[in-house]
């Protein structure tokens, strides 16, 4: 019974302190695909700027297809260097 | 002090980690591409083991044995190592991200490489105290990168030199075969 309890207990830290640390915002591959992006701050994606799109591709990458003056090349290339995973 | 000299030399040289117990064979023969990998991989595997080794003393000396439930230790070891690798993995796909992708699938192994947990039981089934564990973590593994980075060194020159039926595995399997016996005298 105890080490039922030992070990439901440890489980549950465990998995809080997992979902404490993946929901840190500080991100600094944000400040890089900000850089990657076009820079005109158009809003043709919904998202007010560049910085906006930044922020929500990094949840979604598929969002960065709303980019209009994105080129495919870029896109592959900003695909390719952040979001790659073996 | 002298016992801590003589862990230091038994856990790198005579019962080297890899050569003479045999665990963590995976990034051994994982690591015959580069040798910037092997000292990645062995940095990833001190850090994890380095954390959670004083994790566990502290839990098994305070919590298991006054509770009775030593028989917990091997599934407590394996739940806090997993979730240990993930924070790693977690902190480094943010920060470090060419390191990160450069690592690729080794990092996620550190998981289940018997080198991490092996140190971990050892530590308790020796009955060390506090400082003796930690010369003994850090020890085996300085001593597991050292034996991952001589391999790949060995690997890189011998690979273009044999039969290409031998290319690549089979002949990481001799190569750890031939020097685990080197490592061999130095139990003698």
């Amino acid at each position: 019974m105890i080490g039922i309890l030992i070990l439901t207990t440890l489980g549950f830290i465990s998995g809080i302190t997992i979902m404490l640390i993946s929901n840190d915002s500080s991100n600094i591959n944000i400040e890089k695909i900000e850089k990657m992006l076009p820079g005109y701050n158009c809003n043709a994606c919904g998202f007010g700027s560049c910085k906006g799109m930044a922020n929500n591709a990094i949840k979604d990458k598929t969002l960065l297809k709303k980019c209009r003056p994105l080129s495919k090349e870029k896109y592959q290339e900003i695909i390719k260097e952040f979001f790659y995973e073996k | 002090m002298s016992d801590l000299i003589k862990i230091i030399i038994v856990s790198i040289f005579a019962q080297n980690i890899i050569l003479s117990k045999n665990l963590g064979l995976c990034p051994l023969v994982g690591s015959t591409n580069s040798r910037k990998n092997a000292l990645g991989i062995g940095i990833c595997v001190l850090i994890v083991n380095l954390i959670s080794s004083i994790l566990i003393y502290f839990i098994y000396k305070y919590l298991l044995v006054n509770t009775n439930t030593t028989y917990l230790k091997t599934i407590i070891t394996i739940l806090l190592i997993a979730t240990l690798v993930q924070i790693i993995e977690i902190i480094m796909k943010k920060r470090f991200n060419s390191i990160y992708k450069s690592l690729g699938i080794y990092l996620p192994l550190t998981t289940t490489n018997c080198a991490v947990m092996g140190t971990v039981l050892l530590n308790i089934s020796n009955n060390y105290n506090f400082i003796q564990m930690i010369v003994f973590t850090i020890s085996s593994s300085i001593g597991f990168m050292l034996v991952l980075y001589i391999f790949s060194s060995i690997i890189e020159k011998v690979n273009k030199n044999v039969p290409s039926c031998f290319k690549g595995y089979p002949v990481a399997f001799i190569i750890a075969g031939i020097t685990s016996m080197i490592f061999m005298n130095f139990s003698i």
